[in-house]
C-alpha cells in the first residue's frame, strides 16, 4: 500500500493455529490490512487491499508473502505463467528482504540501485531476461525515502535459483516496528489468560 | 487450426474467418442517421433511405443528446409498420457513438417472473444513464517473442503461452482461450508491439517493432512502426472509461459473505443502495471526479406497456437523473393495456402530452427500391434489373418486410438453379412458395370451414383479431416453411 494518508486504524488480533492473525481497517474508505506472525519477530505475511472506485471489493495485494495459488483458475484471461521469476517480500529484524525466485543466472548478472528521482529501486539483469522497479512501502507509509541506505544483492546457486535483495532499515522505522511488537505481545498475552483464544473441544 | 505450433506463419485466410463475427440483422445496415453537417439528411447514406422529416426531426434530437440538453424528455416515434421506425432508433444510437449508453428494450421485455415491472424499467432506466471516471487498470505492454497455440486433440479447448519483452525484461504469460481467440483475431504476430488490458482481456496493436522493420515484405503501407517498451512489462494506467448506473448498482449490490451463494447477479436491487449510489455519484460530480453521461433508452413496441408503467413513466421523467426516452409504436387509436379505455398509439393521454411526436410515413416506390437494393448489398445478393422491378412490386402491394424476407430465400433458389444473379423466375418462384398475408387472409376467409374450432361462433375472434394482425406478418413464413 504506497500511501502516507490512511490515517487512524482499527485492530483487531486473532490466534489461528498457532498464529497471531492481526487484522486492520482504515479510516480511509475500504482500506484494510492483514498480517500473519509466526513468533512475535516472524512475519509470515503483510497483505492489503482496497475497495475500487466504484465500491468493489479490489484484489489482495501481497506485500510480504505469497499468495497462495488459487483453487478454481478463471478461464479466458492472462496471467504470468510459472515459470517466470517471481519477486517476494519478506521481512527480517533489521532489513528489508525480497526474494526474487526462479533466477539461474549467475550472480555477477544482478544489480540493483536506487533512483533518486522516483524513490524506487531498481534490479536489473545483465541478460535483459528480469527487471523490476519497485518502492519500499514501509517507508512510502512512513513518509520516508530511499536514499543512503545500503542495499545488498546476492545469489544462491545451486538448484535454489535465488536473488536475495536486502536493503537496511533505518531507526526510525526499527523503533515504530519495535511499539507496534510491544503493543502486539500485550495483545497476545491478554489472549492467552483471558481465554481469547475459545477451545472447542 | 490444428497444427500444434503458430508462430508469425498464422495464415491471413484463417484469420479473415474469424473477423467477421456479426451476423446480419434485419437492421444490420444502418450505420448512421445519414445526416450532414448542417443536419439535413442525405437522401440515400448510411443505410438510411427517404423518411427526410423524421430524420431531420431525430437530427434535431441527437444534436440536443449531444449537448445534454434533453434530459427527461421523451420522443415518440409512430408510424405504420414497416416504415422505419426501428430504423431510426438503431441509426441515433450509431450516430451517437459507443460512449453513450444507448439501451433498447422492447415493450414486452418487462414482464418477467422474476422482478417487477417497475424494477424492469428502473433497471432500463440506469442503463442508460453513463458515468464517466477514472480507474486504474493494469496493462501488460510489451513486443511480441513468440506466440505458442496448442490445442488438445478431441476437445475445443485452447491453451497457450505468449512470450512478451521490452527492451529490459521478458516474460511468458499463460493464456486462456477466450485469449487465444482475440489474439487470432487481432492478427498479432511476432513483431508486434501490443497492450493488453489485464482485467477485461481486450488487446491492441500499437505498431510492428522498429527492429523487425528490415524482415521481409510482408508489412503492408499502413504498417506503423514503434519502439519497443522500455522497464517493466506491467504498469499502470489510468483510464477513463463510461460505466452505467446499474452497473455501480449491482457491484454494490452483491450480498457479501456466504449469502452471496444464495443470491444471484440478477434481480431486484434495494432502493437504500440505489440512493447511497446516488449520492457518491453526486459527491463525484462536485469534487469533479466524474461526469454524467445522459444516454437514450429506447422502448420498441411500447403498446405492450401496461397502464402502471406508463404512470411509472410520467413520474420517473421528471427525475433529473432520467435519460432520453425515444419510444415506438405502430398502433393507431388502441385500447390502453390494463385498461378499457381507448387511447392514440395505446398511450395515454397525460405521457403522449409529455412525448415530442415523429411520425413516420410510407415510403414510396422509388425509396422501396432503394431500401431493397441496399439489403441486398448486405445478404450479397445479385440481383437483376427486371427481379429488382418486381421485387419493388411485391412490396409496394404486400408490405416491405415481405419483400426483405424475400430476397435470400429467391437467392437459393438462384444458387440451385446455378445462376449467378437473382432473376425474375426465382422471385415468381418464391412469390408461389411463401404467401403474404394478404393471399393467406383471402385463403382462410375461403376454406376457413375446413380448419379446427370453426364449430365457435365467431364472438371470441373478433375481438382478438385487430391484436394479432400485425405478429401475423411475422409468422407466416415460418408456418409456410412446413407447408413446403
Amino acid at each position: 500500500m504506497y500511501r502516507s494518508d490512511l490515517g487512524r486504524g482499527t485492530t483487531t488480533a486473532i490466534k489461528v493455529s498457532g498464529r497471531l492473525r492481526v487484522q486492520t481497517t482504515y479510516e480511509v474508505s475500504g482500506v484494510e490490512m492483514v498480517e500473519e506472525w509466526s513468533s512475535p519477530t516472524s512475519l509470515l505475511s503483510r497483505r492489503w487491499r482496497e475497495a475500487s472506485a466504484l465500491g468493489k471489493d479490489g484484489e489482495w495485494e501481497w506485500e510480504i508473502g505469497v499468495r497462495p495459488p488459487a483453487r478454481v483458475e478463471a478461464g479466458g484471461e492472462i496471467k504470468a505463467s510459472d515459470v517466470n521469476p517471481q519477486f517476494i517480500g519478506r521481512d527480517s529484524e533489521d532489513k528489508f528482504v525480497w526474494h526474487v525466485t526462479r533466477c539461474p543466472w549467475p550472480e555477477d548478472n544482478y544489480s540493483v540501485s536506487y533512483d533518486g528521482e522516483r524513490d524506487e529501486f531498481v534490479l536489473r539483469t545483465g541478460n535483459r531476461k528480469y527487471y523490476k522497479r519497485w518502492r519500499v512501502p514501509t517507508l512510502v507509509r512512513m513518509g520516508l525515502g530511499g536514499e543512503g541506505l545500503e542495499v545488498r544483492v546476492r545469489w544462491m546457486g545451486d538448484g535454489e535459483d535465488l536473488v536475495v535483495i536486502e536493503v537496511e532499515k533505518n531507526e526510525g522505522v526499527k523503533e515504530e516496528e519495535r511499539r507496534r511488537r510491544k503493543e502486539r505481545e500485550k495483545a497476545a498475552e491478554g489472549m492467552e489468560g483471558g481465554g481469547g483464544d475459545c477451545k472447542q473441544s | 487450426m490444428s497444427d500444434i505450433k503458430l508462430t508469425n506463419q498464422t495464415s491471413t485466410a484463417e484469420v479473415r474467418e474469424l473477423t467477421r463475427l456479426e451476423r446480419i440483422g434485419a437492421h444490420s445496415h444502418i450505420r448512421g442517421l445519414g445526416l450532414d453537417d448542417t443536419l439535413e439528411p442525405r437522401d440515400v447514406s448510411m443505410g438510411m433511405v427517404g423518411q427526410q422529416a423524421a430524420r431531420r426531426a431525430t437530427g434535431v434530437v441527437y444534436k440536443m443528446i449531444q449537448e445534454g440538453k434533453i434530459s427527461g424528455r421523451a420522443i415518440l416515434l409512430a408510424g405504420r409498420p414497416g416504415t422505419g421506425k426501428t430504423a431510426i432508433a438503431m441509426g441515433l444510437a450509431q450516430a451517437l457513438g459507443e460512449d453513450t449508453p444507448f439501451t433498447t428494450i422492447a415493450g414486452s421485455e418487462i414482464f418477467s417472473l422474476e422482478m417487477s415491472k417497475t424494477e424492469a424499467l428502473t433497471q432500463a432506466f440506469r442503463r442508460s444513464i453513463g458515468v464517466r471516471i477514472m480507474e486504474e487498470t493494469e496493462i501488460i505492454e510489451g513486443e511480441v517473442v513468440e506466440i505458442q497455440i496448442d490445442s488438445a486433440s478431441g476437445t475445443s479447448d485452447k491453451s497457450g503461452r505468449l512470450t512478451l519483452c521490452t527492451t529490459e525484461m521478458e516474460t511468458v504469460y499463460d493464456l486462456g482461450s477466450k485469449m487465444i481467440e482475440s489474439l487470432t483475431k487481432e492478427g498479432v504476430t511476432a513483431g508486434d508491439v501490443v497492450s493488453i488490458d489485464k482485467a477485461s482481456g481486450r488487446i491492441m496493436k500499437l505498431g510492428r517493432s522498429f527492429t523487425r522493420s528490415r524482415d521481409y515484405d510482408a508489412t503492408g503501407a499502413q504498417t506503423r512502426f514503434v519502439q519497443c517498451p522500455e522497464g517493466e512489462l506491467q504498469k499502470r494506467k489510468e483510464v477513463v472509461h463510461v460505466v452505467s448506473l446499474h452497473e455501480i448498482d449491482v457491484i454494490n449490490s452483491r450480498q457479501q459473505g456466504f449469502l452471496a451463494l444464495f443470491a444471484g447477479d440478477t434481480g431486484e436491487i434495494k432502493s437504500e443502495v440505489r440512493d447511497q449510489i446516488d449520492g457518491k455519484v453526486a459527491e463525484w460530480r462536485e469534487e469533479g471526479k466524474a461526469t454524467i453521461v445522459p444516454g437514450v433508452l429506447f422502448i420498441d413496441e411500447v403498446h405492450m406497456l401496461d397502464m402502471e408503467c406508463f404512470s411509472w413513466l410520467n413520474r420517473a421523467l421528471e427525475s433529473d437523473m432520467a435519460p432520453v426516452l425515444v419510444i415506438a409504436t405502430n398502433r393507431g387509436i388502441a385500447k390502453i393495456r390494463g385498461t378499457n379505455y381507448k387511447s392514440p398509439h395505446g398511450i395515454p393521454i397525460d405521457l403522449l402530452d409529455r412525448l415530442m411526436i415523429i411520425s413516420t410515413s410510407p415510403y414510396s416506390e422509388a425509396e422501396t427500391k432503394k431500401i431493397l437494393v441496399i439489403r441486398c448489398e448486405e445478404e450479397d445478393v445479385e440481383m437483376a434489373d427486371d427481379a429488382l422491378d418486381l421485387l419493388t412490386r411485391i412490396a409496394m402491394e404486400t408490405s416491405l418486410r415481405y419483400a426483405i424476407h424475400m430476397i435470400i430465400a429467391a437467392s437459393l433458389c438462384a444458387t440451385k438453379r446455378k445462376a449467378g444473379e437473382v432473376e425474375i423466375e426465382d422471385i415468381k418462384r418464391v412469390y408461389s412458395l411463401f404467401v403474404d398475408v394478404k393471399r393467406s387472409t383471402q385463403f382462410l376467409m375461403e376454406y376457413q370451414k375446413e380448419f379446427m374450432f370453426n364449430e365457435l361462433d365467431r364472438g371470441s375472434e373478433s375481438e382478438e383479431g385487430e391484436e394479432e394482425s400485425e405478429e401475423e406478418d411475422e409468422m407466416e413464413e415460418d408456418e409456410e416453411d412446413g407447408m413446403d
